[in-house]
């Protein structure tokens, strides 16, 4: 145990610039999927566009992105943009899937019972269909989260500084530790991002557990004398 | 009444496939009626119910509420001056039970507070205790959630209710507690109700109208459920009823029914006559302290009773009820004689089966 | 444009056809590296999928390891493996079936649990043993999901395989490294085509396998759902 000590700098900053170029590309895919897969659901001609245009976005090496986009994009080889765009691109191809079935896992009686009741489009949008869209999507938001923490490693090999440039320097110079490091700490961010959504979802569905009972109403029924 | 608080003029259906949903329906619900639409699956009377919300629209015709064209009327505006209640609760899953019985007082800009009183004292008034408030939907048994779902509907205080096959998802005993609330509430409340069933025994239950739909949307009978009892307009509406129809007629026939005396006897082995002199029969009832009756023993057994040896009787004949619930009561009693009780359940006699044949017999005479 | 001219220029290209090192050759090595992991992957992942799903055991401990393995990252196993065990085959392999196993396991397990149980009761109810129970009705019902869980991995394990390129080994990755090195575009762009063709067609073939697979009365398109 030499190299560690003398590195908890780099670690330390090498940490948060992974944490960065994973978590920004999980938002950033987020924010296009959501509606994307709303139009997609129960559509004849876009869900099938989108799902197998997904898949096909899937097929691509993380590490071809990372290698053609600044051709496209124009940036320099070693820009972290470059990531941020791939990881993008792949969280999108996780994601599209999983929030179409999210939204086409919602019972169709409620969505009618929610119409029946007068909700316009978008109020029924926002206040029915997101929230009880919420299980299924989040499954694959912690997918896209933790296969992001796992891939932002292979820009090392293009020069893009991140845990991976741990692994990379570490076959360089022989240093195992510096691997075992790398890879422990990147499992240890990957596991504890993927424990804090986890808590995210058990609070955004609190009404999928049956058995439990609202406290603070359950206070008030009884004349909230306790 | 008098008043049609929703009509149907002339309203057709049809798919882009070209199948008829509804073929030419004319037809005018009675404002604070209860009318039900009947039929079996695929004629159409879902489809109707749906066209008075705009959940569906006509191809052609018009549908008016309170004499207005339903089609000017801003959707979302339309759908939260009415109830609406479904087979599958359609609650909610993320909002607890007071949350979704507020909804439509929400959307119409109520207050939180205020919708959420009004939501507890709906809880009452469909008999659910107020401490299941703070419940999420997957905690109530289906038959608790029905009744969440009509509170939701009722909680706007919409003069339409608007039901699509409510009752059909719950257990028969749960159904028949629904059935007699809704019967209740709408003593009390004075709605217009619209009810779609595909179960005959509900309609006739519960209809002051009944619309009788056949397949392809055709409206083959609508009248009072008596009625399409004793003359169905075609065949098609004869089969739908079914065999047992003059049998479920009779609900609708009163008649006066002499007693005739029985010989009790009580838990202590005192035998007495209630209701004039017993006649010669091997059956004695049971009676309690209260007077009601507990079940029938054979004047063998009558002098030592026990547990095993009483024979439940069958159900109960109120006087002044129904002559169908009279001829029910003979032929469900051990000893063909029907027990005929007061308010408080306690034994006013018996009615002998040829006494209930001869009721029914008069009361066909006097109808030709 | 000119990228794609350059990249069209390379593939069409006939001295890269031919020889050692030419594009059949690196070709066959990525379809060899991916074959092997696959069929190791499959041998490790599939039995312990249906052992799991079919007694109901260890569910949560599969599902925590198998959360665990995808948070492992493939470049760092790669480059662990090939300085602590030398050069060679089985470091990268080895660093592939990790990526490959976790994706089949969870698909597998999953196909086995989600089988509904009045089936499974049914199936007992007329006298099937444990084992039939597993032969007859979980397997069947389990596979298309399965089936499903190994087309991911292989469309992974694929995409991935040419980060084997970086400790020096063959296939597709070669032309991605070398001319990263030597900032040829032309060859880049070209070996990405390359590796694409290669995911799409495995894919074709699996899918193909997946039908095959699966019986046409639990065979259902998502639009008829």
């Amino acid at each position: 145990m030499t190299w560690l000590p003398e590195n908890l700098d780099l670690l330390l900053r090498l940490t948060g610039t992974h944490l960065f170029q994973s978590v920004l590309p999980v938002v950033l895919g987020l924010l296009i999927s959501v509606p994307l897969a709303r139009m997609a659901s129960g559509s004849r001609w876009l869900r099938p566009v989108t799902i197998n245009g997904a898949a096909l976005l899937y097929t691509i090496p993380s590490l071809t992105l990372f290698v053609v986009l600044p051709v496209i994009l124009g940036t320099r080889i070693t820009s972290i943009t470059n990531v941020i765009v791939a990881l993008t691109v792949y969280v999108i191809a996780i994601l599209v899937r999983s929030c179409t079935d999210a939204f086409e896992s919602v019972d169709p009686a409620v969505l009618q019972a929610a119409t029946a009741m007068g909700y316009t489009r978008t109020q029924r949008f926002w206040a029915v269909e997101l929230p009880l869209a919420v299980p299924v999507m989040l499954a694959g938001v912690r997918t896209a989260l933790v296969a992001n923490i796992s891939m932002v490693s292979v820009g090392a090999v293009i020069g893009v500084q991140s845990l991976g440039t741990l692994f990379t320097d570490g076959l360089r110079r022989s240093i195992a530790e510096e691997i075992l490091v790398g890879v422990v700490v990147t499992v240890v961010l990957a596991v504890l991002l993927d424990q804090v959504l986890r808590l995210a979802g058990l609070f955004l569905t609190r009404w999928q557990r049956p058995g439990r009972v609202d406290t603070r109403t359950r206070l008030a029924a009884t004349g909230g004398a306790a | 009444m008098g008043n049609h608080a929703i009509s149907f003029r002339e309203v057709r259906k049809t798919y882009p496939d070209g199948t008829t949903a509804v073929d030419d329906l004319t037809l005018d619900v009675p404002e604070g009626s209860l009318t039900v639409f009947v039929g079996p699956s695929g004629c159409g009377k879902t489809t109707s119910l749906r066209m008075i919300n705009r959940m569906v629209e006509p191809t052609a015709g018009t549908v008016e509420v309170n004499g207005q064209d339903v089609s000017t009327v801003p959707e979302a505006q339309l759908r939260r001056s009415m109830g609406y209640v479904m087979q599958a609760s359609g609650l909610l899953p993320h909002r607890t039970v007071v949350e979704n019985i507020s909804t439509v007082p929400r959307l119409l800009g109520q207050s939180k507070r205020a919708a959420r009183e009004r939501a507890e004292e709906l809880l009452e008034t469909i008999g659910l205790d107020r401490g299941l408030g703070g419940r999420y939907p997957s905690q109530l048994s289906g038959g608790q959630q029905q009744r969440v779902g009509v509170a939701r509907a009722l909680a706007a205080d919409p003069p339409v209710l608007l039901m699509d096959e409510p009752f059909s998802a719950v257990d028969p005993v749960v159904r028949a507690d629904l059935q007699r609330e809704l019967l209740d509430l709408k003593q009390r409340l004075n709605k217009t109700i619209v009810f779609v069933t595909h179960d005959m025994d509900e309609a006739v239950l519960l209809g002051d109208r009944v619309a009788v739909f056949a397949r392809g949307g055709r409206l083959a009978q609508y009248a009072s459920p008596e009625k399409i009892l004793r003359e169905p307009a075609d065949q098609f509406v004869s089969d739908f009823v079914g065999r047992d129809r003059g049998f479920r007629a009779l609900s609708f026939d009163t008649h006066d029914i002499p007693l005739s005396g029985v010989l009790t006897v009580d838990g202590q082995g005192h035998t007495a006559e209630v209701g004039g002199p017993a006649g010669v029969t091997d059956w004695v009832l049971e009676v309690n302290s209260a007077g009601q009756p507990v079940g029938w023993v054979t004047s063998t057994q009558s002098a030592e009773i026990t547990d095993q040896a009483h024979r439940v009787g069958g159900s109960l004949h109120h006087p002044g009820g129904s002559l169908r619930s009279a001829l029910d009561a003979a032929l469900s009693s051990p000893s063909g004689l029907a027990v005929a009780v007061d308010d408080d359940g306690r034994l006013l006699g018996v009615l002998r089966p040829q006494d209930v044949l001869e009721a029914i017999d008069k009361v066909r005479e006097s109808r030709q | 444009m000119n990228l794609l001219s350059g990249m069209w220029q390379w593939l069409t290209d006939p001295t890269n056809w031919t020889g050692t090192g030419a594009i059949p050759a690196r070709m066959l090595e990525h379809v060899a590296y991916s074959g092997v992991v696959m069929l190791v992957a499959v041998l490790v992942a599939v039995p312990l999928g249906l052992l799991v799903g079919h007694t109901g055991r260890g569910a949560g401990v599969v599902i925590g390891v198998s959360g665990a393995l995808r948070a492992l990252p493939t470049l760092g196993l790669l480059t662990l493996f090939s300085l602590l065990m030398g050069l060679g085959l089985v470091p990268p392999l080895l660093a592939l079936v990790i990526l490959a196993v976790p994706p089949i396991l969870t698909a597998t397990y999953a196909g086995v649990a989600e089988v509904d149980p009045a089936v499974k009761d049914a199936a007992k109810a007329q006298g099937m043993t444990p084992g039939q129970v597993l032969g007859h009705v979980e397997v069947p019902l389990a596979l298309p999901v399965a089936m499903g869980g190994i087309r991911n991995a292989a469309l992974q394990v694929i995409a991935t395989a040419t980060v084997a390129a970086y400790i020096n080994l063959g296939g597709l990755g070669r032309y991605l490294i070398d001319g990263l090195a030597v900032r040829d575009y032309s060859r880049m762009l070209g070996s990405v085509l390359l590796v694409a063709v290669l995911a799409l067609a495995a894919d074709a073939v699996l899918a193909a396998l997946q039908r095959a697979v699966s019986s046409p009365g639990i065979r259902t398109s998502p639009t008829e759902k």
